[in-house]
């Protein structure tokens, strides 16, 4: 049995009064594409940061493929990539410059980081502009270029923060295309999208934080036979949800607004915001 | 069509713009870092404003014995003096101002008139203008006292060239701050400001040379002169008094004239800027030079050091090359020394204290260009921004983050050295070596006490300062903490430089200060692991700050 590449016990973070992530406990295993889910400001971002080194957890504990982040944060970050949400680019660099800087940092030698760092440039067609800073680069330019560094030294485990926003179809499929590859490898994939038809079409596994708490997780059929089961025992909003799929194989998005959605989904009364167009 | 039925007046809109600084002033002392910011601040401000409240008495009594005396054509002076704080200083420091960029209003629907007051208003909280405002209310106190029957028309005066000195002032730094903003104009800038400063000494020297051919041409200069804002407000000033040959209408028209055509430059500054001009980089992308000869010569330099280490050490001297405004700052003290030294040093020689004491040229350009380099290393994660967080996510120890910073800068001090040893070298004579080795001693010494105590302000004070913008302040305790630590470095240097004269062995210094930096150096390393530790406690403060 393989061990699992991440695995959290009651991770907890406060920020004075507020409790961001409430004891969540969280199993992924290897070669998982597993997909993150939960609605704004529901302790995503922060969970992801506490994974990856970003943010210390007021109490509980990581395991990284087996390994205590707080007691061996280098082996861990070694054999981690991340994409968090500000991309964590020196953007005063050129493209070359920031790859060949990252692949150093994470320890390759400048022989192997300079031959990534061009074929890394020109999967991610970023080789026609050398001389430019990563500061001139549009938004979805940045994002790729906040991928290849993440990957550029072979992570087993990749973090990714909302890796597809603003980047556009062409590069997205390609981005796909790559991660599934590195799946198909055996690496792990942990992301965070509000995208929710990528996480479906992507992701194997999901698991769902609701206001800081771990409300759901499992494979995607594991969660429609949950939903369904709810259904059956009359929850209103799962049964409606259920209704509206008519038999039909329910999405990730009902799924989801089944789990967290029952207040966000309500229907509002007319009267509020009367005064919009 | 919007519910909006009457659009805000201006009273009303500079009032909402005033609540939103306060609250966001109230909403910054709600964190410890904040609290303490805003002490450190008010402190520095107490110390700076003893010397403004120092030259401001001394003003206020010189304009008094002037009018009172009758000396008419000297009460110009004051209003130089008034003026050269108010123009120069915002422009040489650049730095202690408010860092709020009251551009991003103009998403809101803001009047130009607004947007225009907003600026003035900006502009007259700069510390250069409150002190100059001070020295005005000085100047306007020692007239008043010596002529009372003046007050009128000396008030009028005042504020006119108050109103003209505030238009300048911004108008200056807006289009000073537009002309930085993209790389190919700032260094046309840079270019344009080392020539002024070639110019000038050169100037000097050719005055020196060929005193008597050039003096006519100053001469025939005089009358542009006297028509400069400040002769015409001292000219103002004293022309309501009797029996001088002027009157207070015609120069006081002039000055009106200059604030005129000043605020008209403002205007079309701030116009271009609220239609909505940006002035990103993008269209300077070609200009980057190619990396290729820089990057070799980094990785020679840098292959003895551990990988994490090199690459930070490489990524630090990129950005040094590429921030031009950091680099001018750097270069700056090397060229002053360099021009100072030609002015004491031409033929026709003046009592300069270099000239008189060459033994100290050396040790005084070295202290200078440490004066200005340790400010940056007080804050060695201010232009990192989002990039910090690679610091964190990658598998390294923070130490060496902080030991490939450190050792940027320390090849940055010892380049510079180098430079002013060759500079005093050409222009007096080389020092001795007990001098040379006295000072890259105390070199040293000071260099790894600014490493200690940068590490340290950089973690828990962090600000974060943006690439090639010219106003940038640091938090109130470091400069607080700053100028504790010139008072430390100097009160050290002249303890140790007596004890070296009474004891009659010059070499003492250097022994001293080796001794003294072997301590540091045991600090410093010992303060590593514990630096990495708070880094790791700071994670927060620092992306909170430098990652917006």
């Amino acid at each position: 049995m393989t061990q699992p590449a991440i695995v959290t016990e009651d991770l907890t973070r406060r920020f004075g009064e507020l409790v961001a992530v409430n004891q969540i406990n969280l199993t992924v295993d290897g070669g998982q594409f597993f997909g993150f889910l939960g609605p704004n400001g529901a302790g995503k971002s922060t969970t992801i940061k506490m994974l990856t080194g970003l943010l210390a957890p007021t109490s509980g504990r990581s395991r990284i493929l087996g390994l205590d982040l707080e007691e061996r944060p280098i082996e861990v970050k070694r054999q981690i990539g991340v994409v968090p949400e500000g991309l964590a680019l020196f953007d005063r660099l050129t493209g070359a410059e920031y790859l060949n800087f990252v692949g150093r940092m994470y320890g390759l030698d400048r022989a192997t980081a300079a031959q990534r760092t061009a074929e890394l440039l020109d999967f991610m067609q970023l080789a026609d502009r050398p001389k430019a800073l990563l500061a001139d680069y549009s938004h979805g330019m940045q994002k790729k270029m906040a991928l290849a560094a993440a990957v550029i030294h072979g992570p087993k485990i990749l973090f990714l923060d909302e890796p597809f926003e603003g980047v556009d179809t062409i590069a997205a499929g390609m981005l796909k295309a790559m991660l599934n590859r590195m799946i198909a490898r055996g690496a792990t994939i942990f992301l965070t999208s509000h995208v929710l038809e990528i996480v479906e079409r992507l992701c194997s596994h999901v698991a769902i934080i609701h206001q800081g708490r771990l409300v759901a997780q499992g494979s995607l059929e594991e969660l429609r036979a949950g939903v369904a089961s709810s259904a059956n025992l009359g929850g209103t909003s799962a049964a409606q949800i259920a209704g509206d799929a008519r038999g039909e194989k329910l999405t990730l998005e009902q799924i989801f607004l089944a789990i967290v959605g029952p207040e966000a989904s309500r229907p509002r009364a007319e009267e509020e915001l009367s005064w919009l167009m | 069509m919007a519910d909006v039925a009457v659009a805000a007046g201006i009273g009303e809109q500079v009032a909402i713009v005033a609540a939103l600084r306060w609250r966001i002033f109230r909403n910054s002392l709600r964190t410890t870092t904040g609290r303490l910011d805003v002490l450190g601040v008010v402190l520095v401000g107490m110390f700076t404003g003893l010397f403004s409240v120092g030259a401001g008495l001394g003003l206020g009594i010189a304009s008094y014995f002037l009018l009172a005396k009758g000396r008419l054509a000297l009460l110009a002076l004051p209003f130089w003096a008034v003026f050269s704080l108010w123009q120069f200083m915002p422009v040489m420091l650049a730095a202690a101002t408010a860092s709020f960029d009251f551009r991003n209003l103009l998403r809101f629907p803001l009047r130009f008139s607004v947007f225009f007051l907003l600026s003035l208003a900006y502009g007259l909280f700069d510390l250069a203008a409150v002190a100059s405002l001070f020295w005005l209310v000085c100047i306007a106190t020692g007239l008043a006292l010596a002529r009372p029957d003046l007050l009128p028309g000396t008030l009028l005066t005042l504020a006119i060239f108050a109103a003209m000195n505030l238009l300048l002032s911004r108008a200056v730094l807006s289009w000073v701050e537009r002309l930085l903003a993209r790389r190919r104009t700032r260094e046309a800038m840079l270019a344009i400001f080392l020539l002024l400063l070639l110019g000038f000494q050169l100037a000097t020297a050719l005055g020196e040379r060929w005193h008597q051919r050039v003096q006519p041409y100053v001469v025939a200069a005089l009358p542009v002169i006297r028509l400069l804002p400040p002769n015409l407000a001292g000219k103002a000033v004293a022309g309501a008094a009797p029996g001088y040959a002027s009157t207070t209408a015609v120069p006081a028209a002039l000055l009106l004239g200059y604030a005129f055509a000043f605020g008209l430059l403002l205007e079309r500054r701030l116009r271009a800027q609220y239609r909505g001009e940006e002035l990103s980089e993008t269209q300077a992308v070609r200009a980057v030079p190619a990396p290729t000869s820089s990057a070799s010569l980094l990785s020679l330099a840098s292959s003895f050091l551990p990988a994490p280490v090199a690459a930070v050490f490489e990524k630090e001297c990129r950005y040094l090359l590429r921030n031009s405004v950091m680099l001018l700052n750097s270069f700056l003290p090397v060229l002053l020394v360099a021009f100072f030294g030609l002015a004491w040093s031409g033929p026709r020689q003046r009592p300069g204290l270099f000239t008189r004491f060459p033994a100290l040229a050396f040790p005084g350009g070295v202290a200078y260009v440490a004066l200005i380099v340790g400010q940056f290393v007080l804050n060695i994660f201010a232009y990192d921004g989002r990039g910090l967080q690679l610091w964190f996510v990658a598998p390294i120890r923070f130490r060496d983050v902080l030991v490939g910073k450190n050792l940027m800068f320390g090849l940055l001090l010892a380049v510079e050295a180098g430079l002013v040893w060759l500079a005093v070298s050409l222009l007096f004579r080389p020092p001795e070596a007990v001098i040379v080795v006295a000072t890259l001693a105390g070199l040293l010494f000071v260099m790894l006490l600014h490493f200690l105590v940068g590490n340290w302000l950089s973690l828990k004070f962090p600000r974060r300062f943006e690439f090639g913008k010219y106003r940038r302040r640091p938090s109130g305790m470091t400069m607080l903490i700053a100028f504790a630590l010139q008072f430390v470095m100097i009160a050290t240097a002249a303890a140790v430089t007596l004890l070296a004269r009474w004891t009659g062995r010059i070499w003492l210094i250097a022994v001293v200060f080796f001794c003294l930096s072997g301590i540091l150096l045991g600090v410093y390393r010992a303060t590593l692991d514990r630096f990495t530790r708070l880094a790791e406690s700071q994670r927060e403060v620092l992306t909170t700050q430098l990652c917006r």
